[in-house]
């Protein structure tokens, strides 16, 4: 129980007074403003927060945009070699599967040429049959293995080789004037002109051969499937902000917009049939693979294509 | 005369002055105010005054009615955090004491924190609270003008007083037309309440000629109209004089205190949910008769003043006058007849001498004075 001297007692009755020391105090306006200042102090520090915050969310956006297209081009050449497994194994079951059958025929005619040769009275005119089949099966088994060999060896051309050699120096206006040469040789070219702009007596170091097939591959594409009437294809070479350019355009019939992104997909070819599929992509796996560079492709219908491939010094 | 400090806050009197508050709170400069009051004012017509005066001046108010009779700590805690979350900046009481009173103790915490038991006693309050106006509605517990708020201690069932300068509100508007309709059991019981602040104000050893000049108006207003109001609840010009004589007795016992009868009123009256009004009346006679020795000078003067204005025998002193004059208005309930048990009563003795309004008791009090006064009155 509480109890309360005399000198409490008077305490306790001055306060009822009055005269307590919270009530003689006026000093809390002070403190409310010190406290206010604290609150505006406070929200001034978390506006600071929240501002980091954003940039770090904005820093964390990007990082994913980015890891996104890395998943997505990953996503593509994954199925680019899966469409490329498939159709190489497409391109070799039909020829196989023929030799099969040319095998189990072959068989047949031999059982055949047992039977004639045990019958005491064979003819010229029987074994001459039995031999013409035998020989027309022997060709289209040859002819069918050899087709596989080849969906083999092209096949082999374009996955990835270990390097060629080293790189070494070379004059770029021989090299492409070289290619430009055999191409000629190979193709009829009277209605067309080829074009070669590139400075003259500049060494380079880079590999030579690749430069060449790529080129070589690139006006391919464009006389097979550019070029209509009198055609024009512009070779160009130049140096800029240390990387090597060179830039073939034509001015045939374009590419349309739907088959643009997959014209570098391994036996995807515009002509069906009638060529491999394989020249674009032999040339995007040599510049990107051997040559260390990248390259762009701009066409239009109608007016012409131009491909741009960009290699570093 | 000793170092003395007067405390009073700025008061409106007069019919219809509830209609300034919207006025008052833009005053202020405040937009969003907490309304406290209790759902039988809410619902008397002339509260509507007070919504559209705030209407008008675009004062959006948060309305909290849920204040008991005697007012819970926890209760206090509820509004409190109302108060917070609806980013109030003024609290607006409408009511009697228990409204009021409540009022003051959401303040305390919102500007103080912590929990309402730790601001019992004198002087205990460090920062202002929010800035508070009170309508009274009841003539009176004058918590509009005090630097009291009594609330109950839930766990121990006792009402604590908290007395503090911070607790006098800053506006008191007091509008008679409020109290036409208090019931006649009400009526009485807050005139009782005023008799008793008034003798307390006057016995208190902190007393003052500036204290005794409210006390004794207060008196003699009440002896003026307590027993016309009681009569008939409708005569004006009594109920507009026994609001008059709650302001003053709320002046003086603000600044003077109070005494014995209010440290077992709020002892009692938490334990047992009592009526403050009616348990005052039913202590003022025997406290009156144990303080004589010790206040003998002002209670003859309060003598002289009963027998100006009330019609009695000749010869009676104080506490006989009161006994008289009361048994002229009502029948006394003794506390049996209210439904307390004398062994528990008997609990709240220490309670008693604990309270911060024995300090200013003329006389020294010990447990068995108290006792004693218990058995008289059960």
């Amino acid at each position: 129980m509480k109890k309360y001297g005399n000198d409490q007692k008077n305490e306790m009755r001055l306060k009822l007074m009055g005269m307590g020391e919270r009530s003689m105090r006026k000093n809390y306006y002070r403190e409310l403003v010190e406290r206010q200042n604290l609150l505006e102090q406070k929200n001034k520090e978390l506006e600071k927060e929240i501002e980091k915050r954003e940039a770090a969310e904005i820093a964390l956006k990007k990082v994913n945009a980015e890891l996104e297209n890395q998943v997505e081009e990953r996503t593509k050449r994954l199925n680019a070699l899966s469409r490329l497994v498939q159709s190489i194994s497409h391109e070799i079951n039909t020829p196989l599967g023929v030799s099969v059958t040319a095998i189990s025929y072959l068989e047949r005619l031999i059982d055949r040429l047992r039977l004639i040769l045990e019958d005491e009275a064979f003819t010229a005119f029987d074994f001459e049959s039995i031999d013409r089949d035998m020989m027309k099966t022997l060709t289209v088994l040859t002819k069918n293995i050899y087709k596989s060999v080849k969906v083999m060896e092209d096949f082999n051309g374009i996955i990835d080789h270990q390097p060629h050699s080293y790189p070494e120096f070379f004059d770029v206006y021989e090299v492409l004037d070289q290619t430009i040469k055999t191409f000629e040789s190979e193709f009829d070219i009277r209605d067309h002109v080829i074009d070669l702009i590139c400075p003259q007596e500049l060494v380079i170091k880079s590999y030579p051969s690749v430069l060449g097939e790529v080129l070589y591959h690139l006006m391919t594409n464009a006389y097979v499937h550019g070029l209509n009437g009198k055609g024009h294809i512009q070779i160009k070479f130049k140096q800029e902000n240390e990387h090597y350019i060179l830039i073939c355009s034509d001015n045939g019939r374009g590419i349309d917009a739907s088959i643009l992104p997959h014209i570098f997909d391994p036996f995807y070819s515009g002509r069906f049939g009638q060529t491999t599929g394989l020249g674009l992509f032999r040339v995007y796996t040599l510049v990107h693979k051997q040559l260390h560079g990248s390259i762009g492709v701009v066409s239009e219908v109608d007016h012409g294509t131009t491909f741009t491939v960009k290699i570093p010094e | 005369m000793e170092l003395r400090k007067f405390i009073a806050p700025e008061i409106v009197f007069g019919n219809g002055c509830r209609k300034l508050v919207g006025q008052y709170v833009k005053n202020f400069g405040i937009s969003k105010i907490m309304l406290i009051s209790d759902a039988k004012v809410s619902s008397q017509e002339w509260f509507e005054d007070i919504v559209n005066s705030l209407d008008e001046d675009d004062i959006r108010h948060v309305m909290a009615f849920e204040v008991s009779v005697n007012p819970r700590d926890y209760e206090c805690h509820q509004i409190a955090e109302r108060y917070q979350a609806e980013a109030c900046d003024l609290i607006l009481a409408v009511g009697g004491g228990s409204v009021m009173d409540c009022a003051k103790a959401v303040g305390v915490l919102v500007n103080n924190g912590g929990n309402i038991r730790d601001y019992e006693g004198v002087d205990e309050i460090l920062l202002p609270i929010p800035p508070l106006i009170c309508i009274a509605t009841t003539s009176g517990s004058a918590a509009e003008i005090s630097q009291f708020a009594i609330i109950t201690h839930t766990d121990e069932n006792y009402k604590m007083a908290l007395v503090s300068k911070a607790l006098v509100p800053d506006l008191a508007l007091l509008d008679p037309e409020t109290t036409y309709r208090v019931p006649l059991e009400v009526t009485i019981d807050t005139g009782l309440d005023v008799l008793a602040h008034a003798t307390e104000a006057i016995a208190s050893n902190a007393s003052s000629p500036m204290t005794d000049l409210h006390a004794f108006e207060a008196i003699k207003l009440v002896l003026m109209h307590l027993q016309a109001v009681s009569v008939d609840l409708g005569d004006v010009e009594a109920r507009e004089g026994m609001l008059q004589a709650s302001m003053h007795a709320g002046i003086a016992f603000s600044n003077a205190s109070l005494g014995l009868i209010h440290a077992m009123a709020h002892a009692l009256g938490g334990r047992f949910d009592l009526i403050h009004g009616e348990l005052n009346g039913l202590l003022i006679e025997e406290v009156v008769k144990f303080n004589y020795s010790c206040a003998r000078e002002q209670f003859k003067k309060i003598e002289t003043l009963c027998y100006e204005y009330l019609d009695m025998p000749k010869g009676m002193t104080l506490d006989e006058i009161y006994r008289h004059f009361m048994a002229s208005i009502r029948q006394q309930r003794k506390l049996s007849e209210q439904g307390v048990d004398k062994g528990q009563l008997m609990d709240s003795i220490r309670k008693v001498l604990e309270d911060p309004c024995i300090f200013t008791n003329p006389r020294e009090v010990v447990s068995e004075d108290v006792k004693i006064i218990y058995e008289k009155i059960w």
